[in-house]
């Protein structure tokens, strides 16, 4: 270490190498983060927004508050094509939203699996899964690549309760799904 | 002295400028790469939400600064978030790692902020002495810049430390 001598806080030590040292250390470990997954991420959501306001669509429903606390508490994942987000008869164990990408949802009928909806761009997905029902009523696979937003079951009950709103769009997507 | 930047006037443009500086906030907080992501990609979320009153910021730097602000809070509740997973998991002894590294930085970054204010404070030759020294600039080097001798470099850097040392709050010395 070029400066100074003292590695962690500035305290016992003195405060111009410590202040040195902060520089150093972020010049020296900071990995490189990938600016265009952030980009193609923060384009999908204008994408979405662009659209307006769709009173089917879960995303464009969601309020300022509504949608920090669930982007906060989601993890932002790719999927290649092909890939089986959620498998019927399973444990659920999160809910997503769609940002990008389009997906199949199908169930089982008769040893055959029939395909009964597509979801895309600001859909949410796996919400039946959600306590305290525990089972995905569905497969979902995707037809392309899909970057969602995926919250755990217990984030995302939690969320629901802090926003009260949230349960009627839920309430009134499963209902608009059943009926459609 | 040159003029502030002009504000960033898409959102895009003050992320790609921003970025690497952010994943470093983020980084140095939560301490992995998947978690620093995650907190920098919801903080750019959550300032494109905010984007009508961003946008009409007076400078790049407050839109940055926001932007920044916004990763640091992102970070700082991936690792509340964890704190909380820990103190289920191991039930009340909890992790003591986490508290402490949540005070450790609120202390440092008091303390950045105190020392980096004391230093724009200080008369202009050597707050620019200074910035060369923290810039990784030899004395040799800062002499020449500034068209000073190499011992008057020495004696600014000097001087700057016993400043800050007085400066600074006596609770935040000799621990």
């Amino acid at each position: 270490m070029k400066k100074g001598t003292s590695t962690g806080s500035f305290r016992g030590g003195d405060i111009l190498d410590w202040i040195y040292q902060q520089g150093a250390r972020r010049d020296e470990e900071v990995p490189e983060f990938d600016v265009e997954k952030t980009l193609r991420l923060v384009r999908a959501v204008r994408a979405i927004d662009a659209r307006g306001h769709d009173p089917t669509n879960f995303w464009s429903q969601l309020g300022v508050a509504e949608r920090g606390d669930v982007v906060s508490a989601a993890s932002k994942q790719t999927f290649p094509r092909g890939t089986t987000l959620m498998r019927e008869g399973e444990q659920a164990g999160n809910v997503m939203i769609i940002l990008d990408g389009w997906t199949e949802v199908s169930v089982s009928a008769e040893g055959q699996e029939r395909v009964i909806a597509r979801r895309g761009p600001g859909d949410l997905i796996g919400e039946h899964g959600a306590p305290p029902v525990g089972l995905r009523s569905a497969t979902v696979v995707t037809v392309e690549e899909v970057l969602a937003l995926v919250i755990t079951t217990e984030d995302f009950a939690a969320i629901i309760s802090d926003h009260p709103s949230m349960h009627d769009m839920v309430k009134q997507q499963a209902y608009d799904r059943q009926t459609s | 002295m040159s003029s502030p930047q002009p504000p960033y006037d898409d959102i895009e443009a003050l992320i790609s400028a921003a970025h690497h500086q952010c994943g470093g906030v983020a980084y140095r907080i939560v301490r992995n790469y998947a978690d620093a992501e995650d907190a920098v990609q919801s903080a750019c979320i959550k300032v494109l939400e905010k984007w009508p009153e961003v946008n009409g910021f007076s400078t790049a730097g407050r839109q940055r600064a926001y932007l920044l602000r916004a990763v640091r809070n992102e970070a700082l509740q991936i690792l509340r978030k964890r704190k909380r997973w820990k103190e289920q998991d191991l039930g009340e002894s909890g992790d003591p790692g986490i508290p402490e590294r949540l005070a450790e930085l609120a202390r440092d970054a008091k303390a950045l902020r105190i020392a980096l204010k004391v230093i724009d404070e200080m008369p202009a030759v050597r707050q620019r002495v200074v910035k060369l020294w923290l810039n990784n600039r030899g004395y040799g080097e800062i002499a020449a810049l500034q068209n000073i001798s190499v011992s008057t470099a020495r004696s600014h850097i000097s001087n700057a430390r016993k400043h800050l040392r007085r400066a600074m709050p006596g609770d935040w010395e000799g621990e």
